[in-house]
């Protein structure tokens, strides 16, 4: 997974940079939401976005707003767009002004999957990138095209009264079913 | 004003601004990360004091306002007691015009921070003396 650390102030880029790197992760860094957009623009590998709030060019919602309008195209079809996480040290009860708290309302209406709040603990951020990095990773099984057919066979068992082909489609449907529940007690969440 | 640290760690004093536990916590417990850091903070932390500088010589609260925000992201990872709050109020005072006051609280901020520094260049010496013991 590759993740894009935005931040204008150089010290908690790059401890943010280090810190996802002994995670495991590909980081790349910018130092402004500009430099972030270019980034954006060309790097369709980029899964989520970690950006400061408070930034002078552009601060961290107007990213948001500016990413999510961009077209990022690849070979094989639409770039799936990346995940925003949003870190600040403003803090809802705080002393905060109030048009910095109304900006951090709006972070979390808009679509930012997280609000991390500064210093950002080691072990809330690896577990916050390990459930997308969960997500994100899993093949979606969709079952419609499927659950539509057996249906559609089974009206057509009832609707011609033909008993030997009902136990016989019964018997296939008990053992896939048996398979399955077999199949499912080894499975786990985190295997997805 | 001059932007220049000069640290005079005392140890006796009875509060300190480096909380190690914290800080080695958000590297995930590897020292060699948080000794790269400190250096990293040292350094940085004196650059901001001088945007700060500048930004009273020129007159500017929004400049100021900004010294003040990444100082205290800076200092966060180190520590959120006194040097934090001090930059945080700084901060806060200059964005909402109150520079008078936002440079009175500049002394206690260097001061604050000049231990900061100090209980962190402490530690990095005996962490320096302990590698030494080792070898």
């Amino acid at each position: 997974m590759k993740i894009l650390v935005v931040d204008d102030v150089g010290y908690t880029r790059h401890f943010h940079v280090r810190l996802l790197q002994k995670f495991g992760y590909d980081v790349v860094s910018a130092e402004g939401g500009p430099q972030a957009l270019k980034i954006l623009e060309r790097d369709m590998s980029i899964d989520v976005v970690l950006t400061d709030l408070m930034m002078r060019d552009l601060d961290g919602v107007e990213l948001y707003k500016h990413a999510i309008r961009m077209s990022r195209v690849l070979d094989g079809g639409q770039a799936a767009p990346p995940v925003f996480i949003l870190m600040t040290a403003l803090r809802p009860g705080g002393n905060s002004q109030q048009k910095d708290i109304e900006k951090l309302r709006m972070a979390k209406e808009i679509g930012f999957m997280d609000v991390l709040y500064k210093p950002i603990e080691a072990d809330l951020l690896k577990s916050t990138l390990e459930h997308i990095k969960f997500a994100r990773g899993k093949q979606i099984v969709d079952l419609t095209g499927a659950t539509r057919r057996v249906q559609e066979a089974v009206d057509q068992l009832i609707a011609q009264k033909d008993l030997e082909a009902s136990n016989t489609f019964i018997d296939i449907l008990r053992g896939e079913l048996d398979r399955l529940e077999n199949a499912s007690l080894e499975m786990t969440p985190a295997a997805g | 004003m001059n932007a220049t640290l000069t640290p005079h760690f005392d140890a006796a004093a009875t509060t300190t601004c480096f909380d190690l536990k914290a800080a080695l916590d958000r590297c995930c417990g590897d020292d060699d990360f948080l000794a790269e850091m400190i250096d990293l903070m040292q350094s940085s932390v004196v650059m901001q004091l001088a945007a700060m500088d500048a930004a009273i010589a020129t007159g500017s609260a929004s400049d100021l306002s900004e010294a003040a925000h990444a100082m205290k992201g800076v200092v966060s990872s180190m520590s959120t007691s006194r040097p934090y709050e001090l930059a945080f109020d700084i901060e806060l005072l200059s964005k909402s015009g109150h520079c008078d006051q936002a440079i009175a609280m500049l002394i206690p901020l260097r001061e604050s921070l000049e231990q900061l520094v100090a209980e962190t260049r402490h530690w990095q010496a005996q962490r320096q003396r302990l590698s030494t013991t080792i070898r």
